[in-house]
């Protein structure tokens, strides 16, 4: 058999192959937008879910209003938006700055402040929870946004990440600057920032999707329903039993769809901000 | 003047960051470990107790199945999310030489998991596992695998979780793989084929050991997320039946959150900490040692 023909069967066995995969991993995702548009209207445990694929009528907005009886859907967006913007837009300012300073402007010290990051970027979030909890007790911050907010202003991780893409800024371009004698911030608003603003984006949206999913500290942090975002309040309606399957079905749905839109535009460049992401950790 | 101002300038650009994570990540690191010497609860007050946290740690049968769960589900997820994810890879970038669009199509497909929220994602498969119409049950699938109840028997709840976690995160480390593969020289797999290697050969003995600080990433990525998988464990399951996927993360925010035993919860992420870091250095002396030879 000729080089190209054997070529052509082995692609075509491997496209096979991740057309399964890939039908696999839909089904639950394929199951999920079915049972939000079916009314089963049943009680949750024993009964059953629903069994067939496809639905029998449009009930979504009528699941969608059960869950929104027993959630404040809008304040838990809400929440999740302000918590979620906050974070992302600090944590890229603030890490860009550091980063930028920790790649290219040298400062006694330097090296050591690092190390820390370095160090610092491999303890867990759950080593931080109890200390971090009792000080926004003592400050009065439980139920707060910036109670909420608190632990991720800036992080070892987006300093670090940030200051590894822009060591790729080149030198000369900054020496000239300086020669020029143009101050540090000024340089840093007129070349760095035009520069790295890919860099930023990056971590932009790894940190918006990262926050924007956080459980832990937002469950700890807001005892009050009132302050629930929306991962702690999809939480709740799911240990809670007064909540029909459908309805919970229906609302994380329709919360999702707007990432599944952005997703579908943007794919590309989420991805790439993930696998950077993933690679400089 | 100017030159001394000039030297230290760099230092006001990271001083907000420096003292956020002074506050936020270094006093906290501090604090857990004065904590865990401490014992009592919030309410009732603290008191320093020694050792007493961690004897109790040492002997405590509930933390002992706690790591036992929890190495079980990180070691399962790893062992089990990497290599496929390298596979998929190998083969989305073979599809994709001929075929790019349906490459792109199917890896927007497998990383869609990836963006979706994990609370959410786990509520999707409490449907998917259920036993009263999960979809197991709309499957025609043999050996009664339809029946099985996976979130509410206690042998099958940590692998229930771990093929959740090899769904949910799969995309990701393809990705990384993707992306580092990118990265590996044309000429050198040319070379190669020009050699008369085969497919095989070339991914065994050039594209392997070139991607393996990739693997080591991934490793390292794949433990560490695994270890925090609080959201997973916490909605999924919420630690049943009867505490058998009560992974570490869980053991401790039941104990610093709803006992409101802070002392004792530090100890446990000390504990927590240990093992990870235990855990990640074997995986770097494993690969590191691999390199050399």
């Amino acid at each position: 058999m000729s080089r190209s023909g054997r070529d052509r069967i082995d692609t075509g066995l491997l496209l096979f192959g991740l057309l399964m995969l890939a039908a696999l991993m839909l089904l639950p995702l394929l199951w999920w937008v079915s049972l939000a548009f079916q009314d089963t209207a049943g009680l949750r445990a024993p009964t059953t879910l629903g069994d067939t694929w496809i639905p029998d009528g449009l009930y979504l907005f009528d699941n969608l209003a059960i869950a929104m009886r027993l959630t404040a859907l809008d304040r838990l967006v809400l929440n999740s938006v302000v918590v979620t913007a906050s974070i992302t837009a600090l944590e890229v300012t603030l890490a860009t700055l550091a980063g930028y300073a920790l790649a290219h402007v040298p400062f006694p010290g330097r090296g050591l402040v690092f190390v820390g990051v370095v160090i610092l970027l491999s303890v867990p979030q759950l080593v931080l929870i109890i200390p971090l909890f009792q000080l926004i007790a003592a400050l009065d911050w439980v139920n707060s946004y910036q109670g909420i907010i608190l632990p991720y202003i800036v992080t070892p991780f987006g300093v670090f990440m940030m200051r590894q893409l822009l060591l790729h800024i080149p030198r000369p371009l900054l020496e000239a600057a300086r020669i020029d004698g143009a101050s540090e911030l000024r340089i840093f608003l007129r070349i760095v920032v035009p520069l790295s603003r890919n860099a930023m984006l990056t971590l932009g949206i790894f940190t918006f999707f990262l926050q924007f999913d956080n459980l832990l500290w937002p469950l700890i942090a807001a005892t009050d329903e009132a302050m629930h975002t929306l991962p702690v309040g999809f939480a709740a309606l799911n240990t809670n039993i007064a909540t029909p399957f459908n309805a919970l079905f229906a609302v994380t749905l329709v919360v999702s769809l707007p990432f599944l839109v952005v997703y579908l535009f943007a794919q590309r460049r989420i991805m790439a901000s993930f696998a950077t992401s993933g690679l400089r950790e | 003047m100017t030159k001394l101002r000039r030297r230290s300038v760099g230092l006001w650009f990271v001083a907000p960051a420096i003292v956020v994570i002074a506050v936020t990540t270094i006093y906290p690191v501090i604090w857990t470990v004065q904590l865990s010497f401490t014992g009592g609860s919030v309410l009732g007050g603290t008191r320093f107790v020694g050792l007493d946290n961690f004897v109790e740690a040492f002997n405590s049968p509930v933390v002992h199945r706690s790591l036992v769960s929890t190495l079980y589900y990180v070691l399962g997820t790893t062992a089990l999310t990497v290599p496929v994810a390298f596979m998929v890879a190998v083969a989305l970038e073979r599809v994709g030489r001929r075929l790019n669009r349906a490459a792109t199509w199917i890896k927007a497909v497998i990383f869609l998991p990836v963006i979706l929220s994990t609370v959410i994602a786990a509520i999707v498969w409490i449907s998917v596992y259920h036993p009263f119409g999960g979809v197991f049950q709309l499957l025609p699938l043999p050996f009664g695998l339809d029946r099985v109840n996976w979130y509410q028997d206690e042998g099958l709840v940590i692998p229930g979780l771990i093929i959740f976690t090899l769904w949910k995160r799969l995309g990701l480390f393809v990705v990384m793989f993707l992306a580092g593969m990118a990265e590996v020289p044309k000429d050198l797999l040319e070379a190669a084929e020009v050699d008369g290697a085969k497919a095989w050969q070339r991914l065994r003995y050039v594209v392997i050991p070139l991607l393996r600080p990739v693997f080591l990433a991934a490793i390292v990525i794949s433990t560490v997320f695994a270890f925090q998988s609080f959201a997973i464990a916490y909605v999924s399951t919420g630690g049943g039946p009867n505490g058998a996927s009560r992974i570490l993360p869980i053991l401790i925010y039941e104990e610093g959150f709803r006992s409101f035993r802070q002392g004792y919860g530090s100890t446990l992420a000390l504990l927590m900490l240990v093992v990870m870091g235990l855990i990640s250095l074997l995986q770097m002396r494993a690969l590191r040692t691999r390199i050399e030879d």
